[in-house]
């Protein structure tokens, strides 16, 4: 079903530039002092770079990774792409930047499909499952929704809407007559696919996806939360506690 | 009717070092002053030059980079610096 | 000091070599840096009212340069107090899209009209009105006793209050023709047809206030989490902050309102008639009915079935038809009774597909006497082939109950457009009516138009003039010949295009003039395109959907040669004498020269043109443009405003009176009527409307008895539904981020990124029984054309299976092909929400 031909121009203009300047180095020798700067990073990546559905932790995805090119070649959008060497990417490895162009989470995930090494992982088979990073909404002091606007355009294109972004009601007590809606990310379900992040209609978004190492807090293992364990259980886990009626006024309950 | 999404046209930018000999410096600068693309930045008397390079309508950057060596007098151009964006972007105003 | 992303990248290019290098930096980024931080602000701030939906946020506007540099809610407005919704937010944009027209274009190379050119070349406004005047007058004959049908106009809802009166004058007193309709046919006319009929007299009785006031909340086909969003946020925090209050919501498919509701509701199209009915069914079986309101203040009425579909009369839906119009008769409350006992609970599920327990539940909200409610509809109700019935069906239940017109019982219609209210429906931009809810076929409305208007009697034809739809058909059919689309798109708005749009503007017998900002779909369609000032670049007045109306000064001047739609209405009539336009007895009657031009009689008449052309200044002392005043050497639109008002206190109906046009300048809006200086927050019950007399409690002034009407209708089917060939409903409609056909918001680029393009929302068993994966190219078709567009399962809409919803702002994927131009027999109004489709591989 893939539509065809959607990788042109750009990308052909990017392999093109490549390979130019590939052929450039060889012919006429680029300095020494230049390469050096060049090929740093190769083992860090920026924040805004996420790697496709299926890549898991980096390490992993690094050392399996063959540079093939393949999952870029299949991609049906113009979303990922190979880094360069001067990408701060791990040079050759796929990845995207989700303000520029976001992952549209295909059905079929021609990308994870397409990787002949299993460094996107093939046992991720509904895109719902991948987790390529996790949205964050890293500004609330200028997130329309958080100021009370009625923007909520990173809720409405969010492909899991409802469920990897909500809405909160809150009263907006300035005006004490509206409400404020307060995007709220659930990483139970963003796949980090970035579409919040893409629409994000401020100057510097607002909502960003970060690698999920980065972006998710840790609660302590020594402290549990009461309400979740008593649902989980179905009951209170601690059984046989009474308790005495409070004395009250003759006719009232 | 067009509803694919399609990648706008990109546009290159070099940073690139170019060395000659410091008594053909004139000489270098002239001729890539009028190369189309090519800006000089800088010239240092001893043979040392900062360009930039630019797409232009018929050449990618990555061309005119490799058309230097063919001019006289340069000894080497080292590419350090590429920046690649969408043309409409690099049309945006920026307040720095 | 501003730079261009190349020249930064450049900069820093040429930084990061020059270090590689080791050599010094160049010092155009620290320069650059140090020259930004020392800009000063300087921005002058006015109010203003948001250019997009009816709900009418105020907002205060920032200039600087001639410019309008930024926007902000106004935090003193009592609408929005400060917020506004993401179209809102991006205001200061809309005027300064790229391809903003700057000159006249005529069809034809050189400047000369050539019909069947694809070229347009560039003309002056001399140049384009001795054109426009020729093909005007070719197309008049000043004896004709019908007045001049062969002349048309198609006007608008986001005309400024003035625009719309100068173009109701024009075509009506001057040009003596009645085809003038605005967008507001495709909008609000079935919500202006059940007014007229219930209550006698236009536009809602309660207003934004009953949000807080309300325990329940209905939305019946009106998606106010996107469409409304700014009043959706007062409801929601109502839902949230008072005990006990209750949100249902009806539609045709699951959208965002369903998120908050209490009660969602998902019910086969068309059956809303059955549901409304089995209300007042269960209303009246458990005898929870105001007895006393209904001796007291309500008729009981039943209107003609079986009236068609507003189809041109050859179809065979119409041959089939038995009945005709919206005659009413008064029945007694227990024929009422008994025609609604068919309705039962198990019949209506059945129908409309709603189970049992939430219909029930609906019923026992509306007959429980404690339960303050508001309803809600806006497109769900309008656009619909029993438009004016279904409205009235919920006036039904809300007069059972005697659930109205007071805080927080409020059947409420919303509106899409800026001044779908305050100009199209008050000024009498409609082929039927004049102004301040007078209609052109009451001979007594007539001399009252005609005597302020200082023009003889017999100057208004008074049969009403070809409506939206019609006028499309009788450009087709070469009936129509000279016509005028001004502030709307209507080659994308309207039904049909393939067979009833696009043929009649191409006909070779018509010419097609389009005023816009932008070159619209509907301006590439056009033989001559007129470069429009638009919102800030001229004074204007919008009134929102609770009856208040807003006013704001000129902020900046257009660009180019533009001019505004008021500027060029009332030059235009300089191009007419009235012996061009009144037959010779006419002349002769009025006592005027044959030789006076329509701009002496209509605008420079001793009454539009009496107050002098004074600088514009607020309380600040800040003095502002005015580019009428300056051109014609008056104070044009208050001249206008204060002939308009003439209306509302000397014409034959009362309850639409006004503040002067001064105090509107200094107030943020004010509800209508305004009387002895106070606003009406309720109207028909005493002591809130100053028109009940003392000791009534009620009173529905706008009817001769003083009584509303309950109006029986039944439940009938749509007009084409879907069947073996065409298997699904297709209904079109809005999104948030886009308002009025896309022209201004898809020229925003942040909310072009937000939504692009539009698609169609689908369920996901239904792509998959058709091999359809999300994202795919699908074509969709009905009888009438096909639309490339691509497949979405998930997001914002949900429809169930055997429906998809499609909007309509994207110029590229015209999903008018496919509607049919059925329309509702009495108010006309197309119903864009039903017609029979089909998706398939593309």
């Amino acid at each position: 079903m893939k539509p065809q031909g959607i990788i042109d121009g750009g990308a052909r203009n990017r392999r093109k530039f490549l390979a130019d300047t590939a052929r450039t180095a060889c012919s006429i020798g680029i300095a020494g002092l230049a390469l050096a700067h060049l090929v740093r990073g190769a083992q860090s990546r920026p924040a805004n770079a996420v790697r496709p559905p299926g890549a898991g932790a980096d390490d992993r995805f690094l050392s399996t990774c063959v540079r093939c090119g393949l999952c870029v070649n299949d991609c049906p959008y113009p979303t990922l792409r190979l880094a360069r060497i001067e990408d701060d990417v791990a040079v050759g490895t796929p990845y995207f930047v989700a303000r520029d162009y976001p992952c549209e989470m295909c059905d079929d995930i021609p990308c994870v499909a397409a990787c002949p090494t299993g460094a996107l992982d093939k046992r991720l088979t509904s895109i719902d499952d991948a987790r390529m990073g996790l949205a964050v909404l890293t500004d609330k002091e200028t997130c329309l929704n958080f100021l009370g606007l009625r923007c909520d355009v990173c809720y409405r294109v969010c492909p899991l809407m409802g469920k990897a972004i909500t809405l909160e009601y809150r009263p907006n007590r300035r005006t004490g007559e509206h409400a404020a809606f307060i995007p709220t990310v659930h990483s139970d379900a963003c796949t980090g696919c970035g579409k919040c992040e893409h629409a994000c209609v401020l100057e510097e978004a607002a909502i960003k996806v970060l690698p999920g190492s980065i972006a998710k807090g840790r609660l302590g293992s020594h402290y549990r939360l009461g309400w979740q364990e008593k649902e989980r259980k179905g009951e209170a886990l601690v059984k046989g506690i009474t308790d005495l009626p409070d004395r009250m006024p003759e006719g009232r309950p | 009717m067009a509803t694919k999404p399609e990648a706008p046209a990109e546009f290159n930018i070099c940073g690139v070092f170019v060395e000659t000999t410091p008594n053909r410096l004139q000489a270098v600068a002239r001729t890539l002053a009028e190369t189309p693309g090519i800006d000089i930045h800088q010239t240092a008397d001893d043979g040392r030059l900062v360009v930039t390079i630019e797409d232009t309508p018929d050449k990618f950057a990555s061309e005119t980079l490799t058309s230097l060596r063919s001019v006289d007098g340069v000894l080497s151009a080292s590419l350090v610096y590429h920046h690649c964006d969408s043309e409409a972007k690099m049309l945006e105003e920026i307040t720095s | 000091m501003n730079m261009n992303r190349r020249d930064f990248v450049k900069a820093n290019a040429a930084a990061a070599t020059a270090v590689a290098a080791g050599m010094s930096l160049p010092a155009t980024m620290k320069e650059a840096k140090a020259a930004a931080k020392s800009a000063g602000d300087g921005i002058r701030w006015d109010k203003g009212v948001c250019r997009f939906c009816g709900t009418g946020c105020g907002v205060l506007v920032g200039t600087k340069d001639g410019r309008v540099v930024a926007t902000q809610g106004d935090p003193d407005a009592p609408v929005n107090k400060g917020l506004n919704c993401i179209k809102g937010y991006f205001l200061s944009k809309i005027m300064y899209g790229k391809d903003r027209l700057t000159k006249p274009l005529l069809r034809g190379a050189g400047g000369k009209f050539d019909k069947n050119s694809d070229q347009f070349s560039e003309i002056s406004w001399d140049q384009a009105f001795d054109v426009m005047a020729e093909k005007w007058k070719a197309a008049i004959d000043p004896e004709d006793p019908k007045g001049a049908t062969k002349v048309g106009m198609f006007g608008s809802g986001q005309w400024t209050v003035w625009e719309g009166y100068a173009a109701a004058k024009l075509m009506k007193a001057g040009l003596r023709s009645n085809n003038i309709d605005p967008n507001a046919r495709h909008c609000m006319a079935s919500a202006v047809g059940a007014f007229m009929r219930a209550f006698g007299i236009d536009e809602p009785m309660g207003c934004y206030d009953d949000l807080e006031h309300a325990d329940a909340f209905v939305l019946w086909g009106a998606n106010m989490a996107e469409m409304h969003p700014i009043l959706w946020s007062r409801l929601t925090n109502t839902r949230l902050t008072k005990p006990g209050s209750e949100v249902h919501v009806l539609s045709t498919f699951e959208h965002r309102c369903f998120e908050l509701a209490d009660n969602g509701m998902i019910f086969t199209p068309q059956t809303d008639l059955a549901i409304l009915n089995y209300i007042a069914n269960h209303i009246i079986e458990t005898k929870a009915y105001d007895k006393d309101f209904l001796d007291k203040h309500v008729n009981i009425t039943k209107t003609v079935t079986d009236i068609g579909y507003g189809l041109r009369p050859n179809h065979p839906l119409e041959k089939k038809k038995t009945g005709k119009g919206g005659k009413l008769t008064k029945i007694a409350f227990e024929e009422y009774a008994k025609a609604v006992s068919k309705y039962t609970l198990d019949y209506t599920a059945e129908l409309s597909g709603v189970p049992k327990d939430k219909l029930l539940k609906l019923a026992k909200l509306y007959a429980d006497p404690k339960k303050k409610i508001s309803s809600y509809w806006t497109m769900g109700f309008n656009q619909h082939t029993r438009g004016v019935w279904v409205n009235g069906l919920l006036y039904n239940v809300h007069l059972l109950m005697g659930k109205i017109s007071e805080p927080g019982n409020s059947p409420f219609s919303l509106t899409g457009q800026p001044s779908a209210c305050g100009t199209a429906r008050e000024v009498g931009t409609f082929a039927h009516r004049l102004p301040a809810d007078l209609v052109v076929k009451h001979p007594k409305h007539r001399a009252a138009a005609e005597k302020i208007w200082k023009i003889p009697d017999g100057v208004i034809p008074p049969k009403p003039g070809y409506h939206a739809v019609l006028q499309n058909r009788m450009l087709k059919d070469g009936k129509l010949n000279a016509y005028w689309v001004m502030c709307t798109n209507n080659m994308q708005a309207a039904p049909n295009m393939n067979e009833e749009g696009l043929p009649g503007y191409r006909n070779p017998k018509n010419f097609i003039v389009v005023s816009d900002p932008y070159f619209t779909v509907t301006a590439q369609a056009a033989d001559l395109v007129l470069p429009t000032s638009m919102w800030m670049e001229k004074e204007g007045a919008y009134g929102n959907a609770e009856r208040r109306t807003q006013f704001w000064r000129q902020q900046v001047k257009g660009p180019g040669a533009s001019k505004s739609d008021l500027w060029q209405l009332v030059e235009f009539s300089k191009r007419f004498k009235l012996s061009d336009v009144w037959s010779k007895a006419v002349i002769a009657k009025s006592g005027y020269g044959a030789d006076k031009s329509l701009y002496e009689v209509l605008y420079a008449n001793g009454q539009v043109d009496q107050f002098p052309a004074d600088p514009v200044k607020d309380a600040a002392g800040n003095v502002y443009g005015n580019d009428e005043s300056e051109h014609f050497g008056f104070y044009l639109q208050k001249g206008i405003f204060e002939e308009y008002r003439r209306f509302q206190f000397e014409g034959p109906k009362k309850g639409h009176e006004m503040a002067d046009f001064d105090t509107y300048h200094n107030s943020r809006g004010l509800r209508w009527p305004v009387l002895d200086g106070k606003e009406t927050l309720w109207r028909f019950r005493e002591g809130y409307d100053a028109h009940v007399p003392k000791g009534a409690g009620m009173k529905f002034y706008g009817k001769p008895d003083g009584k509303a009407n309950i109006i029986f209708a039944p439940y009938e089917p749509a007009a084409e539904s879907p069947d073996k060939e065409y298997d699904l409903w297709l209904s079109t409609g809005r999104v948030l981020e886009h308002w009025h056909s896309g022209s201004m918001t898809r020229r925003v680029p942040e909310l072009y990124r937000t939504f692009p393009n539009a698609k169609i929302y689908m369920h996901p068993d239904d792509a998959g029984k058709r091999g359809l994966k999300r994202g795919q190219e699908v074509k969709v078709q009905t009888r009438r054309g096909e639309v490339l567009t691509r497949v979405e399962t998930r997001g914002r809409n949900k429809p169930p299976m055997g429906l998809i919803f499609m909007p309509w702002f994207d110029a590229s994927q015209l999903v008018n092909k496919l509607t049919l131009d059925a329309t509702d027999p009495l108010s006309k109004e197309t119903d864009f929400k039903k017609c029979a489709c089909r998706v398939v591989k593309a």
